[in-house]
């Protein structure tokens, strides 16, 4: 196994200058070690130092959004001197096919427009990866998600992270009784993780966005079909080791068009415009549960994420771009039906007493 | 790469390029470039196997066999891959092949034993019914000590089909687990029907494996069985990616449903992957969809005797 011992005071996302495929390989392990104590002093939180975070408005699928993403990538200062040669692995929510539906997964016009920022900015490479939590047969979920066709035009590689090769790191953070993640192999192949969600309430965490997302990086032939290794350790404490051990390196939310109720594949559309972007997946996902109405601390993962991974305090995130009140739209959360409304309906009875 | 368009010449194709991507030791990995693992290798062998007209086939599946035999461990368990202990949801697929080549009863006898100790999590809803399944029937989990989900109880529900031990009495509760696991609207997803009363949608993938699986365990009348063979039905001509197309025509053709332009649908999903990496999961379902039947493939030998080759 991998060692990734750090101290879990430590703002993980902070250690950029420390290369990803180096941490993920180990040899940088002691690197990391090493520089602990001095990242410690240098950034030690709470409170955090004030991260960036670029709102725009984006009212559908069809206007230019490439020129949307390079303007909020360029706002973050983030331009070629940091990406040219950069391999960049872009992970995008696609939890389960379902044709037609384009408020279940991350919508692959925005997908292509990330490509093509990346592309300009002289990447090495831009793939996507991703691991479907529901659904074995990748292919599939990229279909019907309207992909396929997008990737083939673009000449994008797809990988499919459920039946990846692994590594085996140490789980840094230790929220969750996890000791260890196996990480997909293809994550040491990337410089950056892009974190690329749908904007979701849900119905067992409140809200899903950019840290949730990243459970689609864990291979199902590990995890399983959902991914219950993660469920029995704990949604919350595991959703924050897992963005402790991965490191994504930025987050571009696809908020658009959400989904509102029962997510995070149940729900309703929601209209919204927007697209969220950042590099501190905290402030990201705090900024995006704001456009929803929703008071990030209520968010339990995200309360505690502000102790160990970025700041969810509106006085902590730098606002670019326009204006949270000016987007934003209350989305409709998960209600909990009375137990007398959904236990056992009359069909699910008639299948249980069929006899064999 | 050229569109084959006859049944005969996409299988002569898939089958070389199997074959060609046969590494030593033998077997398949999930891609190309990933390394060898025990369910592409099984599938791959098994789809040789089933459009079979050449000994040198035989003989990879043969060797493929034993090699997965030889990473079994003493407990009876194989891992997804040589590095793994863990997850172990990979035992039935050994089973598979094993039982395909007529060969290491005593390997099969031990890695059943361990299928049938080793099973999935129960939990207590108490009052709080948030998900519709009956969480108390348990079947077979993923990952060892999680809760029961539909295709690895399917797996292991055809693994024992195979060994003709579906009288046990954890196999016919997990042949309860499956039928409790249909989804209210016909077919079957990866093992949650409801969550706080709101059904899922079914995929095409589970369901075909459920239907094989209780097919293989007699089950075949049950009327959840008949809804999953009308989604499958339904569903199955909008679909060309291998794995979902070829797990649903095994599964339509267990329970005699079989489509009249089933060889027309394989073609169409065989084109669509022409001119992609192989993969040996895509190509071994394909030809197993293609070829002979699963029951007969597997569900024809007896459990006792070291016939090994």
């Amino acid at each position: 196994m991998i060692p990734a011992k750090i101290d879990d005071k430590l703002f993980l996302n902070d250690l950029i200058h420390v290369d990803r495929r180096g941490f993920l390989t180990g040899a940088s392990a002691a690197i990391a070690a090493g520089l602990g104590a001095r990242l410690v002093a240098d950034h030690a939180p709470p409170p955090w130092r004030t991260r960036s975070v670029f709102v725009a408005r984006a009212s559908s699928y069809q206007i230019d959004l490439e020129s949307i993403v390079k303007r909020g990538l360029a706002e973050l200062g983030i331009g070629p001197k940091r990406v040219r040669g950069k391999s960049i692995l872009l992970k995008p929510n696609l939890v389960e096919p379902y044709p037609g539906s384009p408020h279940i997964n991350t919508h692959p016009v925005l997908i292509a427009a990330v490509v093509e920022a990346f592309r300009s900015l002289e990447a090495r490479e831009v793939f996507v990866a991703e691991g479907p939590g529901h659904v074995r047969d990748a292919r599939l979920a990229v279909e019907q998600a309207g992909l396929a066709d997008i990737l083939k035009h673009l000449k994008v590689e797809f990988i499919d992270l459920n039946h990846d090769d692994v590594d085996r790191i140490e789980n840094p953070l230790r929220l969750s009784p996890l000791a260890e993640f196996h990480l997909p192999k293809t994550l040491r192949r990337a410089d950056w993780v892009v974190s690329l969600p749908k904007l979701k309430t849900h119905h067992w965490v409140g809200a899903t966005v950019s840290l949730k997302n990243l459970f689609g990086v864990l291979p199902g032939v590990r995890y399983g079909w959902p991914k219950n290794v993660l469920h029995q350790a704990g949604i919350v404490p595991s959703i924050l080791d897992l963005n402790a051990a991965v490191r994504p390196r930025l987050a571009i939310v696809d908020g658009i068009v959400g989904m509102e109720g029962d997510g995070p594949i149940m729900g309703s559309p929601k209209e919204l415009g927007a697209i969220v972007i950042g590099e501190n997946l905290v402030a990201v996902d705090a900024t995006a549960t704001r456009l929803m109405r929703i008071d990030p601390a209520t968010i339990e993962y995200l309360a505690i994420a502000d102790r160990h991974l970025g700041p969810i305090d509106a006085r902590r995130i730098r606002q670019i771009g326009e204006p949270i009140d000016a987007l934003a739209r209350r989305f409709e959360p998960f209600k909990k039906p009375p137990t007398a409304e959904f236990h056992d309906s009359p069909r699910t009875r008639s299948l249980k007493e069929t006899p064999i | 790469m050229r569109e084959p368009s006859n049944r005969k010449v996409w299988i002569e194709q898939a089958r070389a390029r199997l074959r060609s991507t046969d590494r030593s030791p033998a077997g398949w990995g999930y891609r190309c470039d990933t390394k060898v693992a025990v369910e592409p290798t099984v599938l791959a062998s098994l789809g040789l196997l089933a459009t079979l007209d050449d000994e040198l086939d035989r003989h990879i599946a043969v060797e493929s066999a034993n090699r997965i035999a030889s990473s079994q461990r003493f407990d009876g368990s194989i891992g997804v891959d040589d590095d793994s202990t863990s997850p172990e949801w990979a035992t039935p697929f050994a089973v598979l092949l094993w039982t395909a080549v007529r060969s290491h009863s005593r390997e099969a006898e031990l890695a059943l034993d361990r299928i049938l100790y080793r099973r999935g999590d129960p939990f207590d809803q108490g009052n709080d019914h948030v998900v519709g399944h009956n969480t108390k029937l348990v079947g077979w989990p993923w990952v060892e000590k999680t809760h029961s989900w539909v295709e690895p109880t399917a797996h292991a529900l055809i693994a024992l089909a195979a060994r003709r031990r579906i009288d046990h009495p954890h196999a016919q509760e997990g042949v309860r687990l499956l039928l409790d696991r249909a989804l209210p609207s016909g077919g079957w997803n990866y093992g949650n029907t409801t969550v706080y009363g709101r059904p899922l949608r079914p995929q095409p993938e589970p369901t075909g494996l459920a239907l094989s699986a209780l097919s293989l365990c007699g089950a075949s009348a049950n009327s959840a069985v008949v809804a999953g063979i009308a989604y499958l039905q339904q569903t199955l001509k909008d679909i060309r990616t291998p794995r979902s197309l070829g797990w649903g025509l095994i599964g339509l053709t267990a329970c005699g449903a079989r489509p009249q332009n089933a060889d027309e649908m394989l073609t169409q999903a065989y084109n669509y992957i022409a001119d992609q990496p192989t993969s040996a999961i895509d190509l071994g379902l394909l030809l197993l969809a293609a070829g002979e039947p699963i029951e007969r493939l597997v569900g024809t030998v007896e459990r006792q005797g070291d016939d090994r080759l």
